[in-house]
Order: C-alpha cells, then structure tokens, then sequence
C-alpha cells in the first residue's frame, strides 16, 4: 500500500458502543488494521486530534441543531463517509423520543429545567449530509466492519446484504421463533448479523433496520396471525424503525 | 417400486455396535438432539442417535455442500491453491425424499461439471438411509412427486423389522462397510417385501399427482394462472425456502482477504434466488425484481425446468419449504392450483 488511508471516528448522541465493537480485535488483527489504515482521530482510544482525514467513521444520532454544522464540517473534510451503527445509520433509539412532542421528552428528561439543554427531533446521517457507505447495527458486528474497511481499502464495495436476517436464521439451522409463539421482524430485517439475536434464544427486533422492498404487509400479517394485535406489532418496530417512512409514514 | 431381496438382518442392538466401531475410522453424522433441537449432526456416540423421524430444519445436503466453503486459498504475490476438504464420514439415518435429494445434487455437482469440492466429499461419505414406514408429519409430501421410495443416494438402506433392520446393500462401498462394521445374519429374503406392505398400507390413499410425468408441460401452459401473484404477493424474499431445501444448490462466490491483506481464501456460500438482490446485475437492473417472478421460477425450476434435465420433480416433498415459510407458500398447493391432480 502506497500511502494509508487516515481514518477519523467521530461521535453525536450515542452509546460509543459501536467505536468499541469497532476495536474488539485480538491484538494480531489490531496491528493488522493498523497497517492497512492510520487512525487519526478516536476518542476512545486515542487523544490524538486531526483536521485531515479520508474516511471519516461517524457514529450517534444527529439530536441537537448545533450538530449539523459539525457533521457538515467532516463531510466537506472527508472522501468517504461511512455511518457506525444503528444511531447513525438509522437514527436508532434515539428516535424514540420522535414518538413524543419535544415539550413531552423534555420534561420526562429534565423535569426540573425543561429547557436547559439544546434538543430536538432525532435525525440518521443521511438525512442531514451524504453517506458513502452504512454499517448497521445496535451494536455493530466487528466482522462486518472488518470486511467493510478491507473492501474500502481494496476500492471494492463495502458488501452489506440486502436480503433478510431469515437467511442467516435458517443458514444456521434454528428453530424459527414464530414457532415458540415469539414474533420476530427478521423476515424484513437487514442480514449482516449472522442473525444474533435469533441464534442465541432471542428474536430480531430490526436494529439493522429494514431490507429494501420489504414486504411489510405480508410481515403484518404474519405478526397478527400469530396473535399480535396492531399496537403491539407497532411497539416491536418503534425500538429502531422511527425513521422508517414505509413503517411510519406519518413520523417526523 | 420394486421389491429388493434383502441379503442380510441385523438387530438394533448389533446396529449401534457396529455405529460405535466405525466411530474410530470415521465421522457419524445422525439425526440427534442438540439444545431444543432436532437435526442432522456429528455423534460421538450411537446412544445420541434418534431413531423416531422428524422432519429437520436443514436438510442433510449440508455434508456434502456446506452453507460455507474454502474452495482456494492466495496469498498476495500470487500463489494459488485449491483447497479441498473431505473427511471419512457415514451419514446415518437419511429418509427416503433426502436420498432421492442426493441424487439430484449429485447429478447437479456430479455429472455435468465434476465438483471436485463435493466428489472429495461424495467418495469419503457412506450414506446409510432408513425407509420411512409412515408419513413423518401434515406438511410432508413425498408422495405426491414419487419420493416416498428412495430410488439411489445410499449405500445401505435399511428397513425396519421386528428388533432390527432388513439391509439392502446398493454398492460396494456399502458391503466393504457390513463386513468391516456390522454383525448380521442371513435374510429370509422377503423382509423388505413386508415392509413395503406395510408402509402402503400407512400411506393409504396418499397417491403421486395424478398428472406428475406432465408438470413440465401443465406449468408451461400456466405461466400467467393466477396462483403465481395470490402465493407471490405473500411472499417476504426472505430465503427460508431456499435455505431448508435438499435441492436447491445455489452458490454465490467470494473472496475474503485476510485483515493484513497479504493472504485471501475464495469461499462460496448458499445463495438463495428467493431473496431480491439474487437476480440484480452490476448495470442495477434486476431480472427478477418481483416476488411473484421469484416464486415463478423457484418452482418452475422444481417441477418444470429441472424436473426435464433430471427426469423427476426435483422438488422431493420432503416439506422443509413448507413448514419454513412464514406466509405459508407451499409448492403442493401451486401443482395442484395448476392442475397436477386433477
Ligand atoms: S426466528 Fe426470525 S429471523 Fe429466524 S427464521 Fe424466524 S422470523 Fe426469520
Ligand atoms: S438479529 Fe436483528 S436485532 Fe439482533 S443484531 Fe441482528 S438485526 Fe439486530
Ligand atoms: S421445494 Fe420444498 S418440499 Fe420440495 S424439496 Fe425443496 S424444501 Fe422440500
Ligand atoms: S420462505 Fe416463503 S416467504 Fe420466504 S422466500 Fe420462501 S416463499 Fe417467500
């Protein structure tokens, strides 16, 4: 490799989850990504501070006006944006507090002083600046960001499947959820976890959000033939899907 | 079918003796328990085996075409090689509609291209199948496309009897293994007879489609029926079908680079033509861009394109597809719909 891309992680409103899920290599593999990348800014592992960068790593959910000019500053500085997590990528749970009326989540938030800290909708990357590429999940799975940064450094496609966490389910050889009685929204849920949550005695609640073209009447049909009413249905897709206008066409 | 002249016996008890032995020279893979779950997998001792039938989520192909392959591995100045992984095996316990399975994948892997991923598999597998003396569950359908019968895919079969099993021996891989393994006796010769009695008695009136040898044409004239958008527009292409199938057997090609980028394997993978991506091309066109398309040819594939090259319904009516799916689309109710018995 002729010269390293710099890589710079920055953070919004978020767990900073996703920046450790990125790290959790063994000691071999982290001096590997090290030889192929030079990271040059990462609040959760080093102090350093750059203003030149090639891939900048977003992660958080935009939630406060004041963001805006920053995530538009690592754009302009930036070749390639590519978002870190659910929060980023699809606004994640952050965008729970959509559902509310702003006046609603402050004072749940702050009852004492409402109006003390800047807030307002919740809002994924893409929808504020232009996104290279998407990493999902809540939390990320380091292997996928493995292969994404591989592939970006090779010049090749970041591969993030576009068919369901279904696959991976069944690739797996799991008994479907739907049998014990469990809903789940694989059925309509981007693979690329090897189906996480469905394989260790859970069931998938869409945190990588939704596939394209997702059937999503058939998937509501489903929901209500195995004994979920409307409300509770809607309940399981508000935990990541707010931004989803095919799940929520009237959110904000 | 005919009926096979048993040449040998063997009780249950000497059965799972001999399973034991071949456990020093080989791996078993058997239909067993494993957390809430019952499937085919690897046994460290026959006790594991579970002799009462039920229907698996993913169908035995897995030894032969696993979900995940190496096929190459390189290193970045360019040295290749092939890589290739087979290790002695018997396959135990395999029903009749996964046999007749094999044989389709065979013929797939086999005949036209000569896999040599799964004919090093193939040639260090003994597979010993077991007769289905009853239908295993609402869902399964074998008799309807002639797969209730298992017609090749083993080198033993054996069918149940009074305390053990009457064995029909199909190659001679199956009788090196009798003699090195199992501690039978001499068949009367018509044990197998019975059971074939026996079992059409249980099968009752459960009798192949009416129009089977003429599917191909009846879903060649039914290409706009308007069962394809009814079953099509449930459908989520979420890829389950595919998954759970014994004949399906396509594979997407990758290659995955090591982190330092200085070694890489090229692996293939299962591929599933229900999902929407499977048909899309770099240009961002997509062939088949509608659920309904999808299904269309899924189940052309089984009963009318396929079903030509390999002279038999290539779906088996083992049922995984069925029971899989969550907007209950059968591959039954499609062949009837257009006609297949009536
Ligand atoms: S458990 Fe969920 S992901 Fe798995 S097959 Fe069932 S619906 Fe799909
Ligand atoms: S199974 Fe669903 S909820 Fe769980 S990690 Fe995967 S996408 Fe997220
Ligand atoms: S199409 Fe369905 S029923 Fe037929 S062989 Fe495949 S999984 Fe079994
Ligand atoms: S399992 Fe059912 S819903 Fe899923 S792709 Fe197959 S036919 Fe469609």
């Amino acid at each position: 490799m002729a010269t390293k891309p710099k890589v710079a992680f920055f953070d919004f409103s978020c767990c900073e989850g996703c920046q450790l899920a990125a790290i959790d290599l063994t000691p071999e593999q982290l001096l590997d990504l090290l030889e192929v990348i030079d990271i040059v800014e990462f609040r959760e592992a080093i102090s350093e501070k750059s203003d030149s960068y090639d891939i900048a790593i977003v992660e958080g959910t935009i939630t406060r006006d004041s963001d805006i000019p920053r995530l538009q500053k690592i754009r302009e500085t930036a070749k390639i944006l590519i978002t870190l997590g659910a929060c980023s990528t699809i606004a994640g749970i952050n965008a729970l507090k959509n559902f509310q009326t702003k006046a609603e989540y402050q004072q749940d938030v702050y009852p004492d002083d409402p109006t003390k800290y800047e807030t307002t909708t919740a809002r994924a990357v893409h929808e504020i600046v232009e996104v290279d590429a998407f990493i999902p999940g809540c939390p990320i799975d380091t292997d996928e960001f493995v292969r994404v940064v591989k592939n970006l450094v090779l010049g090749k496609k970041p591969d993030i499947p576009e068919y369901p966490v279904c696959v991976e389910c069944k690739r797996n050889e799991n008994v479907c959820v739907y049998e014990k009685g469990i809903q789940c929204l694989g059925p309509v849920t981007r693979a690329g976890c090897n189906a996480r949550c469905p394989s260790n005695g859970g069931y998938c609640f869409g945190c990588r959000g939704i596939i394209p073209e997702p059937n999503l009447k058939s998937q509501q049909d489903i929901m209500q033939r195995y004994n979920l009413t409307f409300d509770q249905m809607q309940e399981k897709f508000k935990l990541f899907l707010e931004r989803n206008k095919e799940v929520f066409p009237d959110g904000k | 079918m005919s009926a096979q002249t048993p040449e040998f016996v063997i009780t249950k008890k000497d059965l799972l003796q001999g399973l034991d032995k071949a456990l020093a020279d080989y791996q078993v893979a058997a239909l067993t328990k494993k957390d809430d779950r019952v499937l085919y997998d690897i046994i460290k001792s026959p006790t594991e085996v579970v002799f009462d039938y039920q229907p698996t989520v993913l169908s035995p192909k897995k030894f032969f075409f696993p979900q995940d392959e190496t096929i190459l591995e390189y290193t970045a100045d360019g040295k290749i090689s092939a890589k290739i992984e087979a290790k002695p095996t018997v396959l135990f316990g395999i029903r009749p509609c996964d046999l007749n399975g094999f044989k389709i994948l065979h013929e797939a892997f086999a005949d036209d291209h000569g896999d040599p991923n799964y004919l090093a598999k193939v040639e260090q597998t003994v597979v010993i199948g077991i007769d289905c003396e009853k239908i295993c569950d609402k869902d399964a359908f074998c008799f309807k496309v002639g797969s209730q019968d298992a017609t090749g895919g083993f080198d033993l079969m054996l069918y149940e009897i009074a305390d053990g099993y009457a064995i029909e021996i199909a190659t001679d891989k199956g009788s090196q293994f009798i003699s090195k393994y199992l501690t039978t006796s001499k068949a009367n010769g018509d044990e197998i007879t019975s059971c074939q009695a026996k079992k059409a008695a249980n099968f009752g009136q459960e009798k192949p489609f009416k129009n089977l040898a003429k599917l191909p044409e009846l879903f060649e004239q039914n290409k706009h029926h308007a069962v394809w958008d009814q079953e099509g527009s449930r459908c989520l292409s979420c890829g389950s079908c595919i998954m759970v199938c014994p004949t399906c057997y396509c594979f997407d090609v990758g290659d995955e680079w090591q982190l330092n980028l200085k070694k890489g394997e090229r692996v293939r993978k299962w591929d599933a033509c229900m999902v929407t991506p499977f048909a899309a091309v770099g240009s961002g066109e997509n062939f088949r861009h509608t659920a309904t398309y999808r299904l269309h040819h899924r189940i052309n594939r089984k009963f009318n394109f396929l079903m030509k090259k390999h002279n038999q319904a290539v779906c088996v009516g083992c049922g995984r597809c069925v029971r899989a799916c969550l907007a209950d689309i059968s591959p039954k109710r499609i062949a009837e719909a257009i006609g297949a018995d009536s």
